[in-house]
């Protein structure tokens, strides 16, 4: 980013760079708020149905991912910086990706138990099937047990 | 542009020893900042698994339980903490040109902003649930009718994860209202820790941006949740 030798390490960016993110951060505050008061019904298409209420989570999580995006960009100048500094940058939001991927092990935990595997009734979350070869596993299954 | 880099050109730096030259020096201490900021995301984040997981099994709950949280309010902190970040990369911007008055001007300005919302956080927000019980202890919920049809027990992981997510990051802005007045004051009394280079007032830059970051994305997850 930087000519070599007489630089003296200061790279001013003009002020219009900063209102036009500000102002774009606004707008896309709006907007998801505005996204939110419209409820998503569920839409059958064909054999599957459109979760309508996974629609608007993915909808307002992908402008906060977008408004992060400005302020990681624009002002916090990782736009502009070394790769060193784009990739320290990046270092803790792959860790918390790959920390979610937990998340497939609470998905699929109603797939358990394994023919002869007794449910442990202390653990956190319910299992849909509570007897062996119960299949498939049931939907309507309370989701807070008594414990 | 390339008038503000012609006016910045003279503006003598200092490299330190250890240092090749300025980018390196620069380079090192923003990839210091940002080691400590990754720290930062490994803490929310996990607070945020803590969310999606309790989210994913109480959504009517959450549902049903959120809408005690007023967007209107909620909309306000966002903008003033938007605006607060434009005040604080204005200090910067000004920081870079040395214009002390500018500096200070913006960084007081960023602090004013960081205490509207916590104002109205602590005024128009959280008064609201202690009156109501729905601060998770032991007389959650023994006034029925605020949790709005909510099972206790779902309300009160949210009002859990509420009071903890907003909570931790209302800590980070006060502690970024310190660091904010100290650099100010530092502008002002023009010492040279900061006012000859303009690194200090960036790192501190970095701080209060992060804090507006999670901030994006704590509102969203708990004023906005769809049925």
């Amino acid at each position: 980013m930087a000519s070599k030798g007489h630089s003296n390490g200061i790279h001013v960016f003009p002020i219009s760079m900063y209102g036009k993110t500000l102002l774009a951060l606004i707008i896309l505050m709006g907007l998801t708020i505005w996204a939110s008061m419209w409820h998503i019904p569920n839409m059958p298409v064909g054999p599957i149905t459109i979760n309508g209420s996974l629609l608007s989570n993915l909808l307002a999580m992908t402008i906060a991912v977008i408004k992060g995006m400005l302020v990681i960009q624009f002002f916090m100048h990782v736009k502009f910086g070394t790769d060193l500094i784009k990739l320290w940058a990046l270092t803790g939001f792959v860790w918390v990706t790959l920390m979610l991927f937990i998340l497939m092990d609470y998905a699929t935990r109603k797939y358990e138990p394994a023919p002869a595997f007794e449910a442990d009734p202390g653990s956190a979350l319910y299992r849909e099937i509570t007897r062996t070869g119960e299949h498939p596993p049931k939907d309507d299954y309370p989701v807070v047990r008594p414990r | 542009m390339a008038s503000a880099h012609a006016e910045v050109e003279h503006l003598p730096v200092h490299v330190h020893t250890q240092y090749e030259d300025i980018e390196q020096q620069n380079e090192t201490y923003i990839v210091g900042m940002w080691s400590f900021m990754v720290t930062e995301v490994m803490f929310f984040g996990a607070l945020f698994l803590a969310y999606i997981l309790y989210r994913w099994h109480y959504q009517p709950d959450f549902y049903l339980a959120h809408k005690q949280l007023s967007t209107l309010w909620g909309g306000i902190n966002t903008t003033l903490l938007l605006l607060s970040s434009f005040t604080m990369v204005l200090g910067v911007h000004f920081a870079q040109l040395r214009k002390k008055n500018l500096v200070v001007a913006n960084l007081i300005a960023t602090c004013l902003l960081a205490t509207g919302f916590l104002l109205i956080k602590f005024t128009q927000e959280w008064p609201a649930k202690f009156e109501h019980h729905l601060v998770p202890g032991h007389s959650f919920g023994s006034h029925p009718e605020f949790l709005a049809g909510a099972s206790p027990r779902g309300a009160e992981l949210f009002y859990s994860l509420y009071f903890l997510m907003t909570g931790l990051h209302a800590i980070h802005i006060i502690v970024g209202i310190i660091i904010i007045a100290i650099l100010a004051i530092v502008w002002a009394r023009d010492w040279k820790l900061a006012s000859e280079d303009y690194i200090p007032t960036e790192l501190v830059g970095l701080y209060w941006h992060f804090v507006d970051l999670v901030w994006i994305f704590l509102f969203p997850l708990f004023y906005l949740i769809p049925q």
